[in-house]
């Protein structure tokens, strides 16, 4: 085990920027010096909080005191079983890592947060979700088992349909046989894409707790994932629109499994907004000009399938984009590669604002009943109308959640990029909407979650968390003050 | 305007090669193919051409590839950016340069090409010479290294082309009659992303596969190494001490 005392300020750190503290960093190089740390820990009453590859934006991997306990070395692909397609892993193998060792056995993990440097554990921590979410969910529908070990040491092992809630009631058994009930209620709302606290309802699956729980409940040492045979045809298009109501019109029917077009089955539908474009123009001069909003889809297909299919989605883009000749396509892996340079050039852009020219990022993460998403948007568009400093929308418009992200650069600006942001969060809220459907609360926004859960409903939370962590030591300050 | 290019498909940069037991021939089966990358300017520069001129644009494709599939969806993807029609060579495993431009010129010459556009380099064999042999088959003018291309024309029959070239100290701008060949360099221009009536109307586009006519080669290969990287490989302990003496490498180093 590697213990410091004297560490370089990132482990304080997670993509948020907001700096933490801690007096030593805890390096398990197993999980049995992990289990170790945790009970010692208990025994000394140090609040420690759990670190995975420090990727996320609301500062949960960043200590507020004590112990911070840092994965990284736990990083190791235990076992692949494609017979019952499962892959068994150590909570620190990144999505990038895993991908690489899947791709050998031609399988693949479906759920595609877009920082691929990211671990599984803290995937899980947060229930991350990404462009592939439309089709196949977030994190939760392919984590099958955790081990987990709860803030006093003890050791849980939850498998996915082993351990329902019968009559409100949860009942979880140690592998030391002690017994936990807690009484569950619907607080969670699972009609919208939502990682915006415990995930509590009535007739849950006991695993769903520990998913999204921004390690506050108990930490992952052991993962067991569901994987997929990587498809062997994949469609992508950019769609080019001049005006949002034809772009949110095409949207609906190709969002919709049952249309007109029923062969066209998207498994990812992402958005891009005028500002988000202007960003992108700067590399890639061929984004046609009169686009003022565009729309990414993917789909797998087979071969067999594949003139109709190019057919429908002809048919379909022609009704509504004003430039449907100039749909760009990639169908080879060439082409895809180059889809992804034009994906990725939008964070790398913003990116650039903040590390090169000092800007700091505010990034919403709201997300709304589909129904009301087109009132959504138009209310926030009508917000970021004619702001000065730099400004995206783009995103997960088939999951009704979309990043509005600000950039500012001094005192005055940083006031109104901190109102737009309360505004935008009342207006989604207003809408039954959540604070965050995928970056989770953390410590960054825990005034936005306690606007969004009444007293009540926040305190029946916190007796959850007491009752896995009697002594309130794990992930200190995330998701409640 | 009668307008070819010249286009190469070879391994994919991350493809495992292995050699053949008789140390002459890579391995090309199951790997992934690519275009290779500078023929992918210069296919754009064809069709900025034809945008220009009108006429046709003919691929004339070849490769050590025997999927021949992968190098059917590879070309439709290269016809469905503009390009009309395409020829391909199959299998030109172990061709010396000169046997692949005596056959480029044998299936070329019915065609008749104003201009001849490729790629200024073939990055898989690290060879700059096909353009320059197919030039000279044919008789023709040939610019190597073009990154900028403006068109003059004097009269029907006269194109002048107006050719930027990348020099040791500089660009050089050089005027050149067609027909000629024009080996293109990265810079010229940005791609453009085949267009999904494209695809469907590619579908359509004549593609006839070829077999190598000429195949006396003036060049035998001897023998194929394949050289190990030997660079210097430093594993660095998670000590403070050891990480300092990393952080006093990257600033002194590179
Ligand atoms: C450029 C960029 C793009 C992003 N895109 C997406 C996206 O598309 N979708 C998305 O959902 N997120 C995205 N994120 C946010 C971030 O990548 C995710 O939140 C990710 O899940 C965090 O993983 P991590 O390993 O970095 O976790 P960390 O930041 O280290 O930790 C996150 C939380 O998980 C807890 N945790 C970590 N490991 C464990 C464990 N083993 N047991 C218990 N708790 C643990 C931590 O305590 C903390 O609360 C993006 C971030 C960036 C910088």
């Amino acid at each position: 085990m590697i213990i410091k005392t004297d560490f370089l300020e990132s482990y304080l750190k997670d993509e948020s920027n907001y700096l933490g503290k801690a007096n030593s960093v805890y390096i398990p190089e197993n999980e049995d010096e992990l289990q170790e740390i945790i009970s010692h820990c208990f025994n000394s009453d140090l609040h420690f909080t759990m670190r995975g590859a420090g990727t996320g934006l609301t500062a949960g991997s960043t200590p507020d005191k004590d112990v911070l306990i840092s994965l990284e070395k736990l990083n190791k692909i235990k076992k692949i079983d494609t017979e019952n397609e499962r892959i068994t892993i150590e909570p620190c193998v990144t999505l990038e890592q895993l991908d690489t060792y899947l791709k050998e056995y031609e399988y693949f993990y479906p759920p595609n947060p877009t920082e691929s440097k990211s671990s599984l554990g803290g995937n899980v921590a947060t229930n991350a979700s990404g462009s592939r979410s439309f089709k196949y969910g977030p994190t939760r529908n392919f984590v099958t088992k955790l081990k987990v070990i709860l803030p006093n040491g003890e050791v849980l092992k939850l498998e996915r349909g082993k351990n329902i809630a019968k009559n409100g009631k949860l009942t979880f058994n140690t592998e030391n046989n002690t017994q936990i009930s807690i009484d569950v209620k619907n607080i969670f709302n699972t009609n919208v894409k939502n990682a915006s606290g415990y995930y509590l309802t009535e007739n849950m699956d006991a695993i769903d707790l520990f998913i999204g729980s921004e390690g506050t409940l108990g930490v992952f040492s052991e993962i067991e994932l569901k994987i997929l045979k990587r498809p062997q045809h994949i469609i992508g298009l950019i769609v080019w629109f001049n005006n949002f109501d034809k772009l949110y019109d095409f949207f609906s029917i190709i969002n919709s499994k049952i249309n007109k077009y029923s062969e066209v089955q998207p498994r990812i539908i992402e958005f891009y907004n005028t500002t988000s474009l202007n960003f992108l123009r700067a590399t890639f001069p061929q984004i046609p000009e009169t686009a003022n909003y565009a729309i990414w889809i993917e789909e797998e297909y087979n071969k067999e399938d594949e003139d109709k299919l190019l057919e429908n989605y002809f048919n379909i883009i022609s009704e509504f984009s004003n430039i449907p000749d100039e749909t760009w396509t990639a169908m080879s892996e060439e082409e895809h590669k180059k889809f992804a340079t034009f994906r990725h050039s939008l964070p790398e852009k913003t990116t650039e604002l903040v590390r090169q020219l000092g800007h700091t990022k505010l990034s919403i993460d709201v997300a709304v009943p589909m129904p009301l998403l087109k009132e959504y948007y138009l209310k926030v568009e009508e917000v970021f109308k004619g702001l000065e400093m730099p400004s995206c929308i783009y995103g997960h418009i088939s999951s009704a959640h979309l990043h509005c992200d600000m950039f500012y650069s001094n005192a005055q600006e940083k006031v109104l990029a901190d109102k737009i942001y309360s505004k935008v969060i009342s207006i989604g809220l207003d809408l039954g909407g959540v604070v965050s459907a995928e970056h989770g609360i953390g410590k960054i926004k825990r005034q936005f979650f306690y606007q969004m859960y009444d007293e009540e409903t926040i305190n029946y939370m916190k007796s959850i968390k007491s009752t896995f962590d009697t002594k309130n030591l794990l992930g200190n300050n995330n998701l409640f003050y | 305007m009668n307008i070819a290019v010249i286009i190469s498909l070879i391994p994919e940069a991350e493809a495992k090669l292995n050699i053949t037991n008789d140390n002459k021939r890579i391995e090309a089966s199951n790997k992934k193919f690519i275009i290779n990358p500078l023929d992918e300017f210069a296919l754009e520069e064809a069709i900025r051409t034809k945008e220009k001129f009108g006429g046709e644009v003919k691929i004339i494709a070849y490769s050590v590839i025997d999927d021949i599939a992968n190098a059917e969806v590879l070309l439709r993807s290269a016809l469905a950016v503009g390009a009309d029609n395409a020829i391909f060579i199959e299998n030109t495993e172990n061709f010396s340069q000169a046997l692949i431009a005596k056959n480029i010129c044998h299936y070329l010459s019915d065609f008749k090409p104003d201009i001849i556009f490729t790629g200024n380099k073939n990055i898989f064999y690290n060879s700059t010479e096909l353009p320059v042999i197919v030039s000279t088959l044919f008789e023709l003018n040939c610019l190597t290294e073009v990154i900028k291309l403006d068109f003059r024309q004097e009269n029907e029959n006269h194109i002048i082309a107006i050719c930027e070239r990348e020099i040791e100290i500089g660009k050089e701008k050089v005027e050149i009659k067609l027909p000629c060949v024009l080996a293109v360099n990265k810079g010229i221009n940005e791609p453009r992303y085949p267009k999904l009536v494209d695809i469907m109307r590619a579908k359509s586009k004549p593609f006839i596969m070829k077999k190598a006519e000429i195949v006396d080669d003036i060049l035998d290969v001897e023998k194929i190494d394949i050289v190990i990287n030997n660079r210097e490989n430093h594993v660095i302990n998670d000590t403070d001490e050891e990480i300092k003496k990393l952080a006093e490498i990257l600033k002194t180093k590179l």
